[in-house]
């Protein structure tokens, strides 16, 4: 039957898109209510999805897309500048940048998670895709709906993002912060 | 110090995005750029730090079964004949998690036996080939996250070959082959708790005969086809080398 394959199929990941949701949505309740309307749609769209294609990447998608059409998601989208987006995703270093590592060092994960939350959306969508959700590249591009060179784009930025973020919280107070670093 | 190599070339070789020949180029530059030494050090571990998010939110248990309701019907209950059923499926599920229980030590000790005997038949048994432990032993440093000592087995029967650096239920591992005549002895160490530690028993399953042992944080396995009594004394003497 029709509503017992979708079980089979997509309840192994309730626990995971909760987990995204939460990310996403950053409180538990929005959370709740984010993932029992992703099985809704998933179920009443059950048909259009064709088998054999990435049922994890769809799943994320109807979850991530819900959620950025919903009052909290559009919030979340008006707060960040787009203008900023996929700019200079391919700066250059120019130098080793030991110190920053060595203060990143005395950072606790705890930290680090805090930073990703503050993350705007876009980027944090991402970056829990990948490192998270250990998705693949393609398989991001499919959930998100961008081309992977974006996916690339993001995650770069996303991730000087975090460590911006982390070295700020190290060195506020010194003056002299290293924005030269990027 | 420049360095041409951009961000997101980078982020694919340790996202693991990186095809085989640029994966391969893009170390050979690494080990001389200290630039990317530097980032990808940085990027791993970032990356180490927000697998923490994985696991962060844990889902109510009402939610999961709020949606099961919704799917299984729209009348929200589920109906009547199914009791029985999902009592027969707990059941099934807690004899399953009792006969998996034990499955764990059988792992480790398929997978001790699997290394052992792959590396007996590989052509290339050896990362670090020795019979002086004071170049084997500093070779594995800081290839596994703990250190370990081997014993002089000058004048014991036994002669040091070589060692590898393994994987063992995910784990680092250093595994050392230990030559006895014609046979071969592999000697396994691991963080303890690595699988489930495996009591004192001899893994006669396997085809070999085996010893294992803890001591303090690492876990010991010895394997080999050898009589169980050069297995034993072979045991013995690493046994005391690091206690």
């Amino acid at each position: 039957m029709e509503r017992e394959q979708f079980e089979q199929l997509t309840m192994p990941l309730f626990d995971q898109l909760y987990n995204f949701a939460h990310w996403l949505s950053q409180n538990r309740a929005d959370a709740e209510d984010l993932v029992q309307e992703t099985y809704a749609k998933a179920l009443k769209g059950w048909k259009s999805f064709e088998e054999g294609t990435n049922l994890r990447a769809w799943m994320y998608r109807i979850l991530r897309n819900t959620f950025l059409t919903s009052k909290s998601g559009l919030k979340a989208l008006a707060t960040m500048q787009l203008d900023e987006e996929e700019v200079g995703a391919t700066g250059v270093l120019t130098h080793g940048s030991t110190p920053e590592l060595l203060l990143l060092q005395q950072e606790s994960h705890d930290a680090m998670l805090e930073a990703l939350a503050g993350l705007p959306v876009i980027y944090r969508e991402v970056v829990l895709l990948c490192e998270a959700e250990e998705m693949s590249y393609r398989e991001i591009a499919q959930v998100v709906a961008i081309p992977v060179g974006t996916v690339m784009s993001r995650l770069a930025r996303g991730r000087r993002m975090l460590r911006e973020a982390l070295t700020a919280r190290v060195s506020s107070g010194a003056t002299e912060a290293r924005h030269d670093a990027v | 110090m420049q360095c041409e190599m951009t961000e997101t070339a980078r982020a694919a070789y340790v996202d693991g995005e990186s095809s085989g020949p640029d994966a391969a180029a893009f170390e050979l530059h690494l080990a001389t750029c200290p630039v990317c030494a530097a980032q990808v050090a940085l990027l791993l571990r970032m990356k180490r730090e927000m697998r923490a998010a994985r696991g962060r939110y844990a889902a109510p248990a009402a939610l999961r079964s709020t949606i099961r309701r919704q799917i299984a019907a729209d009348t929200g209950k589920p109906a009547r004949w199914l009791w029985p059923v999902l009592a027969t499926a707990c059941l099934v599920v807690l004899a399953a998690v009792l006969t998996v229980g034990f499955e764990p030590r059988q792992g480790v000790w398929n997978e001790v036996a699997d290394l052992h005997a792959s590396a007996l038949a590989s052509t290339n048994p050896y990362d670090v080939v020795s019979s002086d432990r004071h170049t084997v032993k500093p070779w594995f440093q800081g290839k596994i996250p703990f250190s370990f000592n081997i014993p002089e087995l000058g004048g014991t029967g036994y002669a040091l070959l070589g060692g590898r650096m393994v994987y063992l239920k995910q784990e680092p591992a250093a595994q050392l082959i230990v030559g006895m005549g014609q046979h071969r002895i592999s000697v396994l160490i691991v963080r303890a708790g690595v699988g489930a530690d495996p009591a004192m028993f001899g893994g006669g399953h396997t085809g070999f005969h085996t010893e294992s042992w803890r001591e303090g944080e690492l876990r010991f396995y010895v394997v080999g086809d050898a009589e169980e009594d050069a297995i034993r004394r072979l045991a013995e003497l690493i046994r005391k080398a690091n206690s």
